[in-house]
């Protein structure tokens, strides 16, 4: 579970900014090439920390933006950037952008090289306010991040690979949004964009037309849907209305032909009319390319509401599986995330998915010794007893092969 | 955190249509406007309409969410409904998609019940020009459809297979401009198939359609041919088409005689011998010599249902053994009842898919919104032809006869069939009621279309509500074309 911050001692930083870290080899053999977009050798910081002392020397003479060495106490004044001393010197590696500013210690990682959770932060800004929110909104202006993730896109790896793009609720800034999605189009067009939305805001007419106009050829929206009538999903997100308007947001995108995920976070209250929710999609929503099932985040505003959101997963597979089947029969793709694979009904195996990112999954001391621990997409960081299924244990080889079909 | 509660405000009616099936408590079918539906009580339904219906319940929350019912300043559920409906008519987008080239009327066959008249073997002027099928090839592209079905009829048209060949060549040349995506099919007996037309399927990747109407006996009863051999033929022909072109390569369609009736597990049993894994059990038409032979060949509607469900039974029970084999007829409603989407079938859509969906290019170069009509012709009643091949495809779809055909064509709207709960999933067909009433609109009460329609609908509906788990999954499994197996269970049941 590596972070994506921490901090460094820094030298001639004037304004805020990010940088592309590159080692040596790989700036000399691609310079900024190593950057999908417009980017420079003065947006290039040159890793130093696998150099023998005698070469620091010599490449302290590049011109490039600047210097770092997490492991460093010190380096030679250029007048160029330098960061050294980090309190975790694993955070930032070579391929990374990282995002620095004069007034604050903090490095933040916007991309890390090779990582399967790579996403472009819009906004901490929300119109819904979910019982289960794993990261609560705040109302602030932070248009900032806008320019930062356009500027992001340019210093990226290029190549094929999913981003995300994320708040909050990204389309609060339509314009923002619209620009990035467009120069993403332009200089990372091979990269799939994953975008997390409500889709409320897109009910306002004028959208459709703007993102086929846009046209970004690989983008899927991943828009939540908690119930089939507008109370019971009103509730959940604590909005008036959202219902109506996240329906008529779904159609604005298929309008515009853009590619449509629901997700369904199973909680005490979606889970009583999972079947009729999948139901209502398939009827009623039948371009949807993906349906997503997922366990709650125990974080954020779920811990606040605990007693009305928690049912323990095994209480929930019946319903579940016959969501599951019925889109399943109907030619309509469903996936199971953010579950531990040993509270699963195995008839919903083909479904299952070991999805929680890399740097949230983790085991319990109940998972000793259990043959799923590779299969199984384990726990969130934030696990805790009170969010734990009685159906939690360590499976036996053969157990597991009920799940994998494969024989132990 | 806040307790949303919509005001108290009552609710509304949204246009929905019921039926009752029978006396059990969930007895009433209610169908809305978009074809999604659920099962009440009498007494549920009188509390919905009185508005009465207590909220908050689960049966409340599935009438709001199936769009029977609206709230008052709550959700407006129009956008649901019109995605709907378009999805439902989306065949109406496409314009005529199935093309049906009559290349002869020339048979070997002398069937009793031929649906389409025929002439001799070595007779003449029964053959399609090669004038006639460069214009229908125009006709064809002239329709906007982006997928259209090419399909060869007769008479038998491997009799006339250079026109075959002629249609299929120029409509390939001409696609490879204009892109669409074309299927071809041959509807033959496979008698007259040899090297050269197999040589040529190959190449094009052309499917063929024949008559399997059971076992030989039966098969051989009702196609005669002067060596009483058809079953043989028509087996050799199956077995030759699939050993170059591969299994799926032909498909089979059953005629229903009178004595037909007597033997559903037979005819059942002889498509599983020959591995087919759909069979089509249609009843007579009465069209082509059928009608003149009436008394004969046909039988009373009720008869041909008892047979069906019979089939239908048996069909299950083989599938539940491992067996894969789909009734065609069946599927077509399933995808009607279970499913936004249309199944594309033209005999069973509203607005009529006659002339809309589907035309006919005769081998006198006339132009027939369906077979029927064609067939029609055949019997005298020349009043359904649309126009001359040589006409563009705007003027023929704008002829009167489509204006008779369409005033009677829209199901919606038509008498006994505006109120019936099933007309999300029927269709309207004006020729078959001309055909047998002189009446395009026709009498509901005596028609066969409606008798057939309404019997399999209910029996089909009764099965999804009352049917155990491999009822539902066989059901499924033709819904989703898919191995049983791939269905370990039914899921939701909606």
């Amino acid at each position: 579970m590596l972070a994506l911050n921490t901090r460094f001692a820094s030298r001639n930083l004037t304004t805020p900014r990010l940088f592309k870290v590159l080692a040596p080899a790989e700036l000399i053999a691609r310079g900024p090439a190593a950057c999908a977009g417009a980017a420079d050798f003065d947006d290039i910081l040159l890793w130093l920390g696998d150099s023998p002392a005698a070469q620091r020397a010599q490449m302290s003479t590049l011109a490039v933006g600047g210097f770092i060495d997490p492991r460093q106490d010190d380096l030679p004044d250029t007048g160029r950037v330098q960061l050294t001393r980090a309190d975790d010197p694993e955070v930032v590696q070579p391929g990374d952008v990282i995002a620095v500013s004069p007034d604050t210690p903090a490095v933040r990682v916007l991309y890390r090289r090779g990582a399967n959770s790579n996403l472009l932060f819009m906004t901490d800004r929300c119109n819904s306010l979910c019982l289960m929110c794993s990261q609560p909104p705040r109302d602030v202006d932070d248009r900032w991040h806008i320019e930062e993730n356009l500027c992001l896109l340019d210093l990226v790896d290029p190549g094929e690979e999913h981003l995300g793009i994320s708040g909050g609720e990204p389309t609060l800034y339509r314009a923002g949004l619209l620009a990035i999605l467009d120069k993403a189009r332009q200089v990372i067009p091979e990269k799939h964009l994953h975008i997390l939305s409500n889709g409320r805001a897109l009910a306002d007419p004028g959208w459709g037309a703007e993102l086929a106009r846009v046209n970004h050829p690989g983008c899927t929206w991943g828009i939540p849907l908690y119930a089939d009538n507008a109370a019971d999903h009103d509730h959940v997100v604590q909005a008036s209305g959202a219902f109506s308007e996240t329906l008529r947001g779904l159609y604005a995108l298929a309008r515009a032909e853009q590619s449509v995920e629901i997700r369904v976070v199973l909680s005490r209250l979606t889970v009583p009319r999972l079947p009729q929710l999948a139901h209502f999609i398939f009827r009623n929503l039948p371009f949807v390319r993906h349906v997503a099932f997922m366990g709650l985040e125990s974080t954020g505003l779920a811990r606040k509401h605990h007693e009305a959101l928690w049912i323990d997963p095994l209480d929930y597979q019946a319903p579940l599986g016959e969501a599951c089947h019925f889109l399943d029969i109907r030619g309509m793709a469903s996936s199971l995330y953010n579950l531990p694979l040993c509270v699963l009904e195995p008839s919903l195996a083909p479904f299952y998915r070991r999805s929680i990112s890399d740097w949230k999954n983790r085991f319990i001391d109940t998972c000793q010794g259990c043959a799923a621990t590779t299969a199984c997409g384990g726990f969130f960081k934030s696990h805790s007893p009170r969010w734990e299924s009685r159906g939690i244990r360590p499976l036996k080889a053969a157990e597991l092969a009920r799940y994998t079909g494969v024989s132990p | 955190m806040t307790v949303l509660l919509a005001t108290d405000a009552t609710y509304r009616l949204l246009p929905f249509r019921f039926m009752r099936l029978d006396e059990s408590d969930r007895g009433l079918l209610l169908t809305a406007e978009t074809g999604e539906y659920l099962f009440l009580s009498e007494a549920q339904l009188d509390q919905l309409v009185n508005r009465r219906l207590p909220r908050h319940t689960p049966l409340y929350k599935d009438l709001l969410a199936r769009h029977f019912i609206y709230e008052i300043d709550g959700h407006d559920p129009l956008p649901e409904m019109a995605a709907q409906y378009r999805s439902r008519k989306s065949f109406l987008f496409g314009g005529p998609a199935l093309h049906l080239f009559v290349v002869t009327l020339r048979c070997n066959h002398t069937c009793q019940y031929c649906q389409v008249s025929r002439a001799p073997l070595g007779g003449s002027g029964h053959d399609l020009s090669a004038e006639h099928a460069r214009h229908a090839v125009d006709r064809l592209f002239e329709s906007p459809s982006p997928v259209l079905t090419v399909e060869f009829q007769g008479g038998e048209p491997l009799l006339a297979f250079d026109r075959v060949r002629q249609i299929v060549e120029a409509v390939q040349a001409r696609n490879s401009e204009e892109r669409r995506s074309i299927r071809f099919v041959i509807s033959s007996t496979l008698h007259h198939l040899d090297e050269q037309v197999l040589d040529f399927a190959q190449e094009h990747d052309i499917h063929f359609s024949t008559s399997l109407d059971g076992p030989a006996f039966l098969h051989d009863a009702n196609r005669p041919t002067p060596e009483r051999d058809a079953h043989a033929r028509t087996l050799d022909g199956i077995r030759r088409v699939r050993e170059r072109l591969g299994h799926e390569a032909v498909s089979a369609l059953t005629t229903l005689a009178a004595r037909s009736l007597e033997y559903p597990e037979a005819i059942i049993d002889e498509y599983v011998e020959q591995q087919f894994d759909s069979i089509s059990l249609r009843p007579l038409s009465p069209y082509g010599f059928a009608h003149s032979s009436r008394q004969r060949l046909d039988y009373p509607m009720a008869r041909y249902v008892a047979f069906y469900k019979q089939a239908l039974a048996y069909l299950i029970t083989l599938n539940g053994q491992g067996i894969r084999l789909s009734e065609g007829y069946a599927s077509l409603l399933l995808t009607h009842i279970l499913t936004p989407f249309a199944s594309g079938y033209v005999d069973l859509r509203s607005p009529a898919g006659a002339g809309i969906g589907a035309l006919v290019y005769n081998y006198d170069g006339g132009v027939y919104p369906s077979d029927e009509a064609r067939m029609l012709l055949e019997m005298g009643e020349a009043g359904l032809r649309l126009g001359s091949v040589e006409q563009p495809l705007e003027t023929l779809l704008r002829s009167p006869v489509m204006g008779l055909l369409l005033s009677a064509g829209i199901a919606e709207g038509l008498p006994g069939c505006a109120d019936c709960a099933f007309v999300p999933y029927c269709g309207a067909d004006p020729i078959e009621h001309y055909a047998r009433q002189s009446d395009p609109v026709g009498h509901r009460a005596f028609s066969a279309f409606c008798q057939k329609n309404m019997a399999l609908l209910q029996h089909l509906f009764r099965l999804l509500r009352d049917g155990d788990d491999l009822t539902q999954r066989v059901l499924l499994s033709w819904l989703a074309r898919r191995r049983l197996a791939d269905l370990p269970v039914p899921g939701y049941r909606g």
